[in-house]
């Protein structure tokens, strides 16, 4: 049986056009290019923490009898052993943070003042507060630290704003000798 | 003559517009799962500031680059970039690939995954992340966030992982 050579020639030609359509179309489909996504999403809560650094135990002030007569009385105790330490995470409308301190129990012995100086923030990073400087312990609120931003005065002692409270005579003529107070201080800071 | 060859080449092209794409070259599918919601907890020390970095399970996400066994060389490359809805510049997010993933089978499997493992960081342009050649599935991904500090404004963060799969 005789095959024709033009119908082969013509089977093969056709062939090969549709094998070259073929690769020409993969090879023009690389490069072809597909996405794909995932969500993440992270939330950062506000928060206003402060502490007392480095415990909450109490400190004790007291005068000195005056070795000599006609002196004054002695201070003889200056305590400048605590910290205040805060954090404070604002969200961007919120205003900034105050810190603020009041006294339970005011009932000094007579004659008697009581102050506290708030340093100057120490440590730390971000917009932190800034100290009104001194003040005579109250029953009412006292603003002591004001403009807290979104910052934080780092942890412990020799961070954030150190508390140093004196005892000073405020008038001779109350005294009475062998009184003591108890007083217990209480700090907030505003939300 | 002529006009006869120009005949079988239509012809040609007529019939491939009626031969199944898998056959041709294999159905492509690229697929991404999976999502990461991080809440930080409010509870931390007065005078601290948070960690800072945050770290996600280690297949936080999935991707599977598969094709059907029509075709023959199937290798791939994939590049990742964030497109943010509402992030904080100074906050940084990585990804890494923790796994190849397992084989795609229906004869594309086996293959080869490099490239990836480390953190790298995901910006807003598109960078190589991994390349690989035939079908793998579920190649796992981890997140990483760095640079979480109560000095960036609180509120919820969020961007979208884009994960790009070009054919070579």
């Amino acid at each position: 049986m005789m095959i024709d050579k033009k119908i082969i020639f013509k089977t093969v030609y056709f062939f090969i056009l549709l094998l070259g359509s073929i690769i020409f179309f993969e090879t023009s489909l690389n490069g072809q290019i597909y996405t794909g996504q995932t969500p993440v999403s992270i939330a950062i809560p506000e928060i206003a923490i402060v502490d007392i650094e480095p415990d909450n135990t109490p400190i004790s002030l007291g005068f000195e009898v005056p070795t000599e007569g006609g002196n004054p009385l002695v201070v003889t105790t200056t305590d400048n052993t605590k910290w205040i330490n805060y954090t404070c995470a604002l969200a961007p409308s919120a205003s900034a943070r105050n810190i603020y301190m009041e006294a339970s129990n005011t009932m000094l012995p007579d004659g008697i003042n009581l102050e506290l100086t708030i340093g100057a923030a120490v440590g730390g990073a971000g917009n932190l507060g800034t100290s009104v400087g001194k003040v005579s312990l109250s029953s009412q609120p006292q603003l002591i630290i004001s403009g807290i931003g979104r910052s934080y005065t780092g942890n412990g002692v020799n961070s954030g704003h150190q508390l140093t409270y004196n005892l000073s005579i405020a008038d001779y003529a109350k005294l009475d000798a062998n009184q003591s107070a108890s007083i217990q201080v209480l700090i907030t800071i505003s939300e | 003559m002529i006009i006869y060859r120009y005949a079988y080449f239509v012809l040609a092209q007529f019939l491939l517009l009626f031969l199944p794409t898998d056959v041709l070259i294999g159905q492509v599918s690229f697929n991404v799962n999976g999502s990461w919601n991080y809440t930080i907890s409010s509870n931390l020390e007065a005078g601290s500031d948070f960690v800072g970095t945050y770290t996600s399970d280690v297949a936080q996400a999935y991707i599977s680059a598969t094709t059907s066994k029509g075709k023959g060389n199937f290798n791939w490359n994939i590049s990742v970039h964030k497109e943010d809805i509402n992030w904080d510049a100074t906050m940084r997010i990585y990804a890494r690939r923790t796994g190849s993933g397992a084989s795609a089978g229906n004869g594309s499997g086996g293959g080869l995954i490099q490239g990836g493992t480390n953190f790298q960081e995901l910006t807003n342009g598109m960078n190589y992340f991994f390349d690989g050649k035939k079908g793998r599935l579920d190649i796992p991904i981890q997140y990483q966030i760095e640079n979480v500090s109560v000095l960036v404004p609180a509120g919820n963060y969020s961007t979208t992982i884009v994960f790009t799969m070009t054919e070579e």
